[in-house]
């Protein structure tokens, strides 16, 4: 058994002070009415994004967002069977948890979501409004497949995103080394040639869905990896960030459904490159 | 060819808690030295309302981050594995303060526990769940292990929450204030190594649900007055609603694991205060019809520890030889959420390593 994607959706931003619960709101409903499922239906929410509203530091983000979609927010019919929601700290680590409850039957409908928003009150903070949602479902012959991913300690201080106290307020600051793209884009190639040579190559119509930050990473990844990369639209000086994966692969529909198979490759700091593999067949839309 | 999935070849396999490591700071503060530097709390019996006499407070380079390696060193220290030898690592806390109370959310503290440890071959990521956060982080690796993803993980977790307490020293004035919660926490650091193991071994059933319906009855978030953050709940609603809904989950629970009550050994449920522990042990009693208490407490030298509050429990309870093995444990997760779960697992080398070390 594999899990596949159902359905995806993905919103940005429109206005100065959208927040990353409506954003994510959006997204999920959006992804739940495009694959004509019900929210009671979702099993598992997993929530990812770097920027928390208000600075809330718990409850998790999914749950303010399984509310507000009604996936199952009281005990209902069959409880305690309902659905249960957590934050993962990107969208990867959330596809792979979320792919496995699905493949090990904890979960038949996953919905993975992924959204950074601006924070009330603070000047940019770099990243673009936008949220990106995927609908999981059990396939017994097509799906993701293997993950792959490698930390490299050395590149931990390229780049820092920390929240501090400045004397008046909480005030967000973000470190970057000059060479952190440069970084980004070694990991990946390492990883990408290390999978391909136990993998064996990919095939002609492969699509490789990387990270949207930094900006040049997807750009650079096409060029090195001598693969068809999709890069989203870039609207103004800010990055997308947590949704920048789900967000060029929704507004890339065509070349997505011509593909046969899908490398996702993703960079965080730490410095974390994740690859995720899903075999799709040729001419469907996922 | 497309990859296949990553798979270990095997037979059915199960999870088991191979190993705890816990750490806590070196200073205390009692309840009373709390309370007296309280404005308006000198009325309020703390001590008789929650079960907490005293806690560990962070001091100077104590944070988030140094907790949880700390405690993940005791976790291996207890362990047959190296840290080299864990595929997954994943950081549950609800707090990443480092260098003071600068919040970091990026690099993930799993990366940075990871390095720090030397589990240079771990995929690590972070998992936020409120009070849950370590039993989620369990159930995630019990899920990659018995699909034979992974052979092996650990979950950690540092937290730092005294500065609630700091915070709310102004405000509470009566026992129903909405931060009274805050003047019950402590701070700590806990580890657990998850692996594989024979069927009838480990962990048995896990059931989880989130009634988001109440997500908003215990919000903590950055405190607008200086640093660190404020925590507001409605504890009275909070423990009603979660006792009452957490009937049908240790339920299922049980029935998964096919271990009546009156086999089960011991219920270690979140420490959140002695009376609300106490509350379920006999709500449960009542359900079940059997008149013994089985609900554990931990809050007298440690508090509400949040996320590690059941590792702390665990711990302490081997130690001193009141859980043995071939007992049954359910461990019972409420938190902000409003999360529910229950894990119910088998003792078993675990308590020998105890005994050895003890």
């Amino acid at each position: 058994m594999r899990a596949r994607i159902e359905a995806a959706h993905a919103v940005r931003g429109d206005r100065e002070q959208q927040s990353s619960r409506e954003l994510a709101t959006a997204a999920a409903l959006g992804c739940l009415e495009r694959a004509g499922c019900p929210p009671d239906r979702v099993d598992l929410i997993t929530y990812s994004g770097i920027l928390r509203d208000d600075h809330v530091q718990e409850p998790a983000s999914a749950p303010f967002l399984q509310q507000a979609i009604g996936a199952n927010p009281a005990p209902g019919e069959g409880y305690p069977r309902g659905t249960f929601s957590f934050d993962l700290s990107e969208f990867l680590s959330a596809l792979e948890v979320a792919a496995g409850f699905v493949v090990s039957g904890r979960a038949q409908r996953a919905l993975v979501v992924t959204a950074d928003g601006r924070v009330a009150g603070e000047p940019s903070s770099g990243i673009a409004p936008a949220a990106g949602a995927l609908l999981l479902a059990p396939d017994p012959e097509r799906g993701f497949g293997s993950f792959r991913s490698r930390n490299y300690p050395q590149w931990s201080d390229r780049l820092r995103r920390r929240a501090f106290w400045d004397g008046n307020r909480h005030v967000l600051r973000t470190e970057t080394r000059d060479d952190w793209l440069e970084r980004c884009v070694e990991a990946t190639l390492e990883l990408a040639r290390e999978f391909f040579s136990e993998h064996g190559p990919p095939s002609e119509s492969v699509l490789v869905i990387p990270s949207q930050s930094p900006r040049g990473f997807p750009a650079a990844i096409e060029k090195q990896l001598a693969l068809p990369c999709v890069t989203a639209a870039v609207r103004g000086p800010e990055d997308l960030y947590s949704a920048g994966p789900i967000t060029a692969m929704v507004e890339a529909p065509e070349r997505f459904r011509q593909a046969d198979q899908i490398l996702f490759a993703t960079v965080a700091p730490g410095l974390i490159s994740t690859l995720a593999f899903y075999d799709k067949r040729p001419d469907s839309a996922f | 060819m497309p990859p296949e999935t990553d798979r270990l070849p095997g037979a059915e396999i199960r999870a088991r808690i191979e190993s705890i490591g816990i750490e806590l700071p070196a200073a205390r503060l009692t309840t009373d030295a709390l309370l007296a530097e309280c404005e308006q709390a000198e009325s309020i019996d703390l001590t008789w309302l929650t079960g907490v006499e005293e806690r560990r407070v962070c001091g100077e380079g104590d944070n988030s981050r140094t907790l949880a390696v700390a405690a993940a060193r005791n976790c291996l220290a207890r362990s047959s594995w190296e840290a080299e030898d864990l595929d997954w690592l994943i950081f549950c806390g609800i707090t990443s303060y480092v260098e003071g109370l600068e919040y970091q959310f990026e690099p993930q503290l799993s990366a940075e526990v990871a390095a720090a440890i030397g589990a240079h071959r771990a995929r690590t990521f972070d998992v936020g769940n409120a009070c849950a956060g370590m039993l989620t982080g369990v159930s995630i690796l019990e899920d990659a292990i018995r699909r034979g993803t992974i052979r092996r993980g650990m979950v950690v977790s540092g937290e730092w929450i005294t500065h609630l307490a700091h915070n709310a020293r102004a405000n509470v004035d009566r026992i129903t204030h909405p931060e009274i919660a805050s003047l019950t926490v402590g701070d700590s650091g806990a580890a657990a190594i998850i692996e594989h193991c024979a069927p009838t071994q480990g962990i048995q059933s896990s059931v989880f649900v989130t009634l988001a319906k109440y997500s908003d009855l215990c919000i903590g978030r950055g405190y607008p007055h200086g640093p660190g953050a404020f925590m507001l709940t409605d504890a009275a609603e909070l423990h009603r609603i979660a006792l009452l809904d957490a009937l049908s989950v240790m339920k299922e629970a049980l029935s998964q694991a096919g271990i009546p009550y009156s086999e089960l050994g011991h219920v270690v449920a979140h420490q959140t205060s002695a009376r609300a522990i106490r509350a379920g042990d006999r709500i449960w009693q009542n359900v079940v019809g059997i008149r013994e208490r089985k609900f554990r407490e931990n809050l007298a030298r440690v508090g509400n520890t949040s996320t590690t509050s059941h590792f702390l429990a665990l711990d302490r309870l081997l130690s001193t030889g009141e859980i043995r093995r071939g007992e049954s444990v359910l461990l019972l997760a409420f938190a902000s959420g409003l999360v529910i779960g229950a894990q119910v697992f088998r003792v078993d080398e675990l308590a020998d390593a105890y005994a050895r070390t003890d």
